[in-house]
């Protein structure tokens, strides 16, 4: 009962302790009622660049790192680099526009608890997708990659790999510098788990939330034969490690349901 | 904030949000406030019972390391009861600066909590154990914290490249630099690197020299960012795997200690 405290806060991220995260919401919980102006919402959907304006030319800035990059990998000749502009340029509109239609539904004014937990709802995916950027999986952007690029493809995929095992390995040792506050690690266990979670397949997709990131690692790791598990660690620490390979078990579904596991 | 009170604000937030999943949340429901075992530890004379949450989290804390320290030096029983001896003598001390610094969030240049701690016992570890094992010890603590530091400049560069898309040679300058000026406080707790958006991140003076102009723009356009806290005890590393059974099975060395 104790280990699925630990998986609620581990599940539940996004939300109460964010110190500037929900700044309205604590306002909320103090008083009934709250002032709240467009000015506010939009800041708490872009953060640090406070304006849409801000935000949009981020936007576009952050596009046009994201071309370079390609074309480090591929070469891109100037009509290329256009095509995925225009792309990435229709993403970011499409966002803006969707977010200024939502904005419109959202109460303003003297408003009450109720009604500001609307507002955070109608926000709360525009700032996610915000921050995740507007070009990944599902976007124009990306949709017209495989098109533009066209034999160049697999150059751009060999450097998305490099890319995807690098965001691995750094949740990996993320997670086990966490996990060594529980369970203290020498160096050498340190190596050889590291050495074994990255001899893992870690071809698939690596866009899961970034809240699940920890629970891939540690259900990979829970995965992992005991014959080549169990020599890593102590007797004592053996019975932790079993203890949490069937949380992971128990987990199963849930993750499973969050696209977290495939199998 | 006690546990309960994190609970509940938790789980009032996630239903508001649609974040946790039903199971989980009634079984957090169902978590006890004090679990039998803790009600029931005594506390050292002069400990105030306003500090007891506080005493008896250090003192887990305390029986990890001790793990660590038997695991690394494998110490007599003797000397393992002077260098735990020497951990104790600090808990009052530290349970009052933590009751005092509940809702603290570290400074830039704050080093992480267990490390005062640590201290005496690498003190008494030093005073006891001949220099070959202490030095084990020092060598272990000091790759540990390597390894910690190696986390964070990896895993922020992992952000500096979701926005600049570095190039492999830039991706490697960037973790260098990261982790020659690692922040003691970005060492505290590692759950907020897995929150990309609230993760600490490098300044521009920090990467810069592995950047071009255009990205030293774009990285200095994103502007502050918000940070994220989720308590003293996460700060702890308490809410990972220590709790209930972890903890005892990591202080079961057979008896031995008592004989």
């Amino acid at each position: 009962m104790r280990l699925h405290f630990t998986i609620l806060l581990l599940v539940a991220p996004t939300m109460c302790l964010c110190s500037s995260a929900l700044p309205a919401v604590a306002q909320v919980f103090a008083a009934q009622q709250m002032q709240m102006d467009e000015a506010q919402l939009i800041s708490n959907v872009f953060q640090s660049q406070r304006s849409k304006e801000k935000a949009r030319e981020h936007c576009v800035q952050v596009l046009a790192a994201r071309i370079r990059g390609i074309s480090q990998a591929c070469s891109l000749t100037e009509d290329q680099r256009a095509q995925l502009r225009l792309a990435g340029e229709g993403d970011i509109s499409r966002f803006f526009q969707r977010f200024n239609a939502m904005l419109r539904t959202c109460k303003l004014g003297q408003i009450s608890q109720q009604e500001w937990q609307e507002n955070w709802q109608a926000i709360q995916p525009y700032r996610t997708e915000f921050n995740q950027g507007l070009h990944n999986e599902g976007s124009l952007f990306a949709k017209s990659l495989a098109y533009t690029l066209g034999d160049q493809l697999e150059n751009w995929e060999k450097a998305s790999a490099e890319r995807q095992r690098r965001a691995y390995q750094a949740d990996v040792k993320i997670v086990l510098a966490q996990l060594d506050c529980s369970l203290p690690l020498t160096e050498q266990q340190r190596s050889q788990l590291c050495d074994l979670l990255m001899s893992q397949d870690v071809s698939r997709s690596y866009t899961i939330s970034t809240q699940y990131r920890a629970y891939l690692v540690l259900y990979r790791m829970s995965q992992i034969p005991d014959e080549k598990l169990r020599p890593i660690f102590l007797e004592n620490e053996w019975k932790v490690v079993q203890a949490m390979q069937k949380q992971m078990e128990g987990l199963k579904p849930f993750l499973r349901q969050q696209g977290v596991i495939l199998d | 904030m006690n546990r309960y009170l994190i609970i509940s604000a938790t789980l009032l937030m996630s239903l508001a949000f649609g974040v946790v999943h039903a199971d989980a949340q009634q079984e957090a429901v169902m978590i006890q406030l004090m679990p039998a075992e803790e009600a029931a530890e005594d506390l050292p004379e002069g400990v105030p019972a306003q500090h007891r949450q506080f005493f008896l989290a250090l003192r887990r804390v305390l029986t990890i390391e001790m793990h660590f320290l038997r695991k690394t030096c494998n110490p007599n029983p003797e000397q393992v009861e002077k260098i735990r001896a020497a951990g104790e003598e600090r808990l009052p001390e530290l349970a009052k600066w933590l009751k005092e610094h509940e809702h603290h969030h570290l400074k830039d240049d704050e080093s992480r909590i267990q490390d005062r701690l640590i201290t005496p016992l690498r003190i008494a570890t030093r005073a006891t154990l001949p220099a070959e094992l202490a030095d084990r010890y020092e060598n272990e603590l000091k790759s540990r914290e390597e390894f910690r530091k190696q986390a964070v400049a990896e895993v922020m560069a992992l952000e500096v490249d979701r926005m600049l898309a570095l190039e492999r040679e830039q991706h490697a300058h960037v973790v260098s630099l990261i982790k020659e000026n690692v922040l003691p406080s970005w060492l505290q707790n590692m759950q907020v690197y897995l929150y990309g958006q609230y993760s600490p991140l490098p300044s521009v003076e920090v990467i810069g020299p592995a950047l071009d102009d255009e990205q030293k723009k774009i990285w200095e356009s994103q502007g502050r960012r918000s940070s994220v806290y989720f308590g003293w005890e996460a700060d702890l590393g308490l809410d990972q795997f220590s709790n209930g059974v972890e903890l005892k099975e990591l202080d079961d060395y057979g008896g031995e200690e008592d004989q």
